[in-house]
């Protein structure tokens, strides 16, 4: 029978791949206010909006991670990637540098659950699949017309793991396999809220008994083919033609848009028992977490208003037993969007009011990294907990009016013991996750 | 004491029907949906068969903010539909915040319609057409395809994040959760929906899975994976679990939904309890993407957890509902894990396989089979595993054989394993008739 537990649950160990580096290089980054945004060029060439902060993670990269001379790049997508990247780094930063040693007792209580966009194939091959499927006569005619006896003319080239690597669970099987754990597996799917989805529902799992220790987080391959199309159809990118360098302008009135940026961000969970056992301090202690769903105005947004946002702050402050001026630390969203950021902007000058917390806002550094956004925000707040410098939001010299005065360009430095991270997609899912530092 | 979580609703738009009766109904008649496809000619492919959808469903071309165009949204909301109809719950108003604090949604959704083929213009204008792969210019699709947003948009269908959403508008929810973990995605959403419930943090969750992988990439490219049978004639024969004959799985398409509630609502609200969900459990391979551990571990690490959280022994559980898929590897490690979680092979329950008749619904197909365990639950009656004639001797239990039985089933176990090693099994019983 299932039995609930209210022990505390820690956080021990975070890890990241960013457009900028890993979660070291890109903190470095961003306390000196760099933009790690640049031009699209080589195999990203003509990508919508020409700029973005793509990662750089290759077979080799894998090679010295926990696990990573068992993974298969064969069956990876660049969801799948980031991810094994990601939990690799968070791995060893937990000193599970080979979970594969684990006794079968450990590992039956070691779970993953990751949020990621759906995943997406190698655009050109599936391309070369629709063009061999056209009829030339149509074509000459300038239509487009199927001609069933071609698809398999245009399945030369693919194998079945282009097929297999697709599955939406392929950043979890992969991380499961790496981080040798048999207990609950999860992948979670849409928008950027997810990648706190995945934490707090892991925290979930805990409290239900059903593992004791968790590796969580996100993967945003933002500057995929497939999505920097999908994002331009949608009218969400930001402008072309911008300096890279200052596109990316979160909670700022003149920001245009998107600007795509990859990740991947993970964190250990774990009771603390488990940590304790293996002679772990935690880091910050998890204080609450929420989640509403809001009916947009469209299908990929606008909100409505604000108020969902306050909602959503409130009941997350409310599980916490604390109020806006408790908080010394908020990471916000900032995704570049006018219509999301005006009420973000809102509402986080109403969750503060006359409380003095820092808004760490990092898009202006990598961009938009879709679920791996949220993740790394927290790895910036568990940064600031640590060392207590707080970061810059980078670009953001034009404010939206409620956060005059509220949101620094240039880094300071204070004492952070409680944070909230805020992840707001505008497809109407809302998460955030409050966490006190021990 | 944790919080008791029963059935109360029910829908399925499945290749048989949109009937939950009639599904069930034709399973305990032996009828196969599986047919030859025909949302195109699949003449020039591997695997020509398929279970798909073949009826009309009456779906609006918009719901609230959602085009309901594509195959999956069209399923999702027919199965809402039905399903909310079932439980007899009305949809919230979107001011009615604490009525909607205590709803939830958890789906699970599968790849995309990968429906690549709407990009063919897009394609054509930057690319032309030439009789072989040739080396397309990636930069020029690009730049064309950005230049029409509306053939750039038809990548929605890949992003299957609507679906939830969508449900989430339906019920009146103030959370919605898409999740995947590949063929035990739909019982995973239901595991996931118990957990929520039993935490205290919904009342209500409408759950299940939708799935749509019919389509002209996804067939030859399961085929490419040897998962694909392509034993095509007859159709119907094709699909057999568990069997000596079987050579891979049919490839389904549909949408399952269940409605899950805290006991004391749905006795406070007088709703009609479906059955209880007693037991889930869940375990990781950690071993494979595509094979399961040839020794069942994580398979039989599902089943026990699930009996474990029902505190139930093997012994009480009187049907099982297997993932039986129709593949070599699968049939075998599932046959071995249930005989070493239920002590031997005289000890496991008649065991069938729904996919003998309907295929494999992926990430719709572990609701789909549990709404079968309520189904026989209520009417005392276990579907057939269509197919048998040539017995395998890894695979020796009672699979129910080519013939429903009566049987008085008051605990059934539903087994869902995924690639990439996610195992699910959920434990299903009659309501008891108590409140505590």
């Amino acid at each position: 029978m299932t039995s609930i537990r209210n022990d505390d649950v820690f956080i021990t160990a975070f890890g990241a791949v960013t457009g900028a580096g890993d979660e070291e290089a890109w903190r470095a980054a961003w306390l000196e206010g760099e933009s790690a945004v640049r031009p699209l060029e080589g195999s990203n060439e003509g990508l919508p909006p020409g700029y973005g902060a793509p990662v750089a993670f290759t077979q080799k990269d894998l090679r010295g991670l926990p696990g990573g001379r068992g993974l298969r790049p064969g069956t990876m997508t660049e969801h799948t990637f980031l991810a094994v990247g990601a939990v690799g780094r968070t791995l060893v930063a937990a000193g599970l540098e080979d979970p594969s040693a684990d006794a079968d007792a450990v590992a039956d209580r070691r779970g993953v659950y990751l949020g990621t966009y759906t995943n997406f194939p190698e655009m050109k091959k599936h391309l070369a699949l629709v063009h061999a499927m056209g009829d030339p006569e149509a074509a000459a005619r300038g239509e487009y017309r199927i001609d069933d006896s071609r698809i398999m003319a245009g399945m030369r080239g693919f194998g079945g793991f282009d097929f297999l690597k697709l599955m939406n669970n392929m950043p979890t099987a992969h991380a499961s396999i790496q981080a040798n754990a048999r207990g609950p597996a999860n992948t979670f799917l849409g928008h950027s809220s997810v990648g706190l989805q995945a934490i707090g529902r892991a925290w979930d799992a805990i409290r239900l008994d059903l593992a004791d220790q968790f590796v969580a987080g996100g993967s945003g391959p933002g500057t995929l083919e497939g999505l920097c199309l999908l994002r331009r159809a949608q009218g969400r990118l930001a402008d072309e033609g911008l300096d890279p360098a200052t596109a990316a302008r979160p909670l700022d009135r003149s920001a245009t848009g998107l600007v795509p940026g990859d990740a991947g961000a993970s964190v250990v969970l774990e009771t603390g028992a488990c940590a304790s056992a293996r002679g772990r301090a935690p880091l910050a202690r998890l204080a609450a977490y929420s989640e509403l769903f809001v009916v947009p105005r469209g299908p990929h947004g606008p909100l409505p208003g604000p108020g969902g946002i306050v909602a959503l702050a409130q009941q997350a402050l409310s599980q916490a037993g604390w109020s806006g001026s408790d908080l010394d630390y908020i990471a916000a969203t900032g995704a570049g969007l006018a219509d999301l950021d005006r009420l973000e902007a809102a509402a986080l000058a109403e969750i503060v009011g006359t409380g003095g917390a820092w808004i760490a806002a990092h898009t202006g550094v990598t961009g938009f990294c879709e679920a791996a956004h949220a993740p790394l925000g927290l790895v910036g707040a568990l940064q600031a907990m640590a060392d207590g410098k707080l970061p810059p939001a980078v670009n953001s010299g034009e404010p939206w009016p409620e956060l005059v005065g509220r949101l620094s360009t240039t880094a300071d430095t204070g004492d952070v013991r409680r944070a909230l991270i805020l992840s707001l997609a505008p497809e109407g899912t809302l998460t955030a996750l409050a966490i006190e530092r021990v | 004491m944790t919080r008791r979580v029963v059935v109360t609703g029910m829908g399925t738009v499945t290749p048989h029907a949109d009937d939950v009766d009639r599904l069930f109904e034709q399973l305990c008649a032996g009828v196969s949906a599986v047919r030859r496809i025909r949302s195109f000619d699949p003449s020039s492919v591997p695997s020509q068969i398929a279970a798909e959808v073949l009826y009309d469903l009456d779906v609006p071309e918009r719901f609230g903010p959602w085009d309901l165009g594509s195959r999956a949204m069209q399923f999702t909301h027919a199965a809402g539909v039905r399903t909310l109809a079932s439980a007899g719950l009305p949809s919230l108003a979107e001011d009615d915040h604490a009525g909607r604090a205590r709803r939830a949604v958890h789906l699970a959704v599968g790849v995309g319609s990968t429906a690549m083929e709407a990009l063919g213009p897009a394609t054509i204008a930057a690319w032309g057409v030439v009789e072989d792969r040739g080396g397309g210019d990636a930069v020029a699709f690009r730049r064309a395809a950005a230049d029409t947003p509306e053939d750039a948009a038809v990548l929605e269908e890949w992003f299957v994040d609507q679906a939830a959403p969508l449900l989430g508008a339906m019920l009146g929810a103030s959370s919605v959760t898409t999740a995947a973990s590949a063929c035990a995605s739909g019982s995973h959403a239901v595991l996931d929906a118990v957990n929520r419930i039993r935490l205290g943090q919904s009342d209500v969750v409408l759950t299940g899975g939708v799935c749509t992988p019919i389509t002209r990439s996804m067939m030859p490219g399961f085929a490419l994976l040897s998962a694909l049978t392509i034993n095509n004639d007859p159709p119907e024969g094709a699909s057999r679990p568990f069997d000596g004959g079987r050579s891979g799985f049919i490839m389904a398409e549909g949408c399952s939904l269940l409605v899950l509630e805290e006991l004391g609502h749905a006795l406070a609200r007088g709703a009609t309890i479906h059955g209880e969900v007693l037991g889930v459990g869940i375990a990781t391979d950690s071993y494979r993407l595509t094979d399961p551990e040839p020794g069942g571990r994580g398979m039989g690490d599902a089943m026990r957890r699930a009996l474990g959280d029902a505190s139930l022994p093997p012994s009480a559980v009187d049907y099982i509902n297997a993932h039986g898929t129709s593949t070599k590897m699968n049939d075998a490690a599932e046959t071995l894990a249930m005989k070493r979680v239920f002590g031997g092979r005289e000890s496991v329950p008649p065991v069938s396989s729904s996919k003998s008749m309907f295929g494999h619904l992926i990430h719709a197909a572990g609701v789909t089979e549990a709404i079968v365990c309520l189904k026989s639950i209520a009417q005392g009656r276990i579907h057939p595993t269509i197919n048998q004639t040539d017995p395998d001797p890894d695979c020796d239990l009672d699979y129910v054989p080519n013939v429903a039985r009566d049987l008085d089933v008051k605990v059934a176990m539903n087994n869902s394993f995924g690639f990439g090693g996610q195992n699910v099994s959920l434990v299903l019983g009659a309501w008891d008739g108590s409140a505590a």
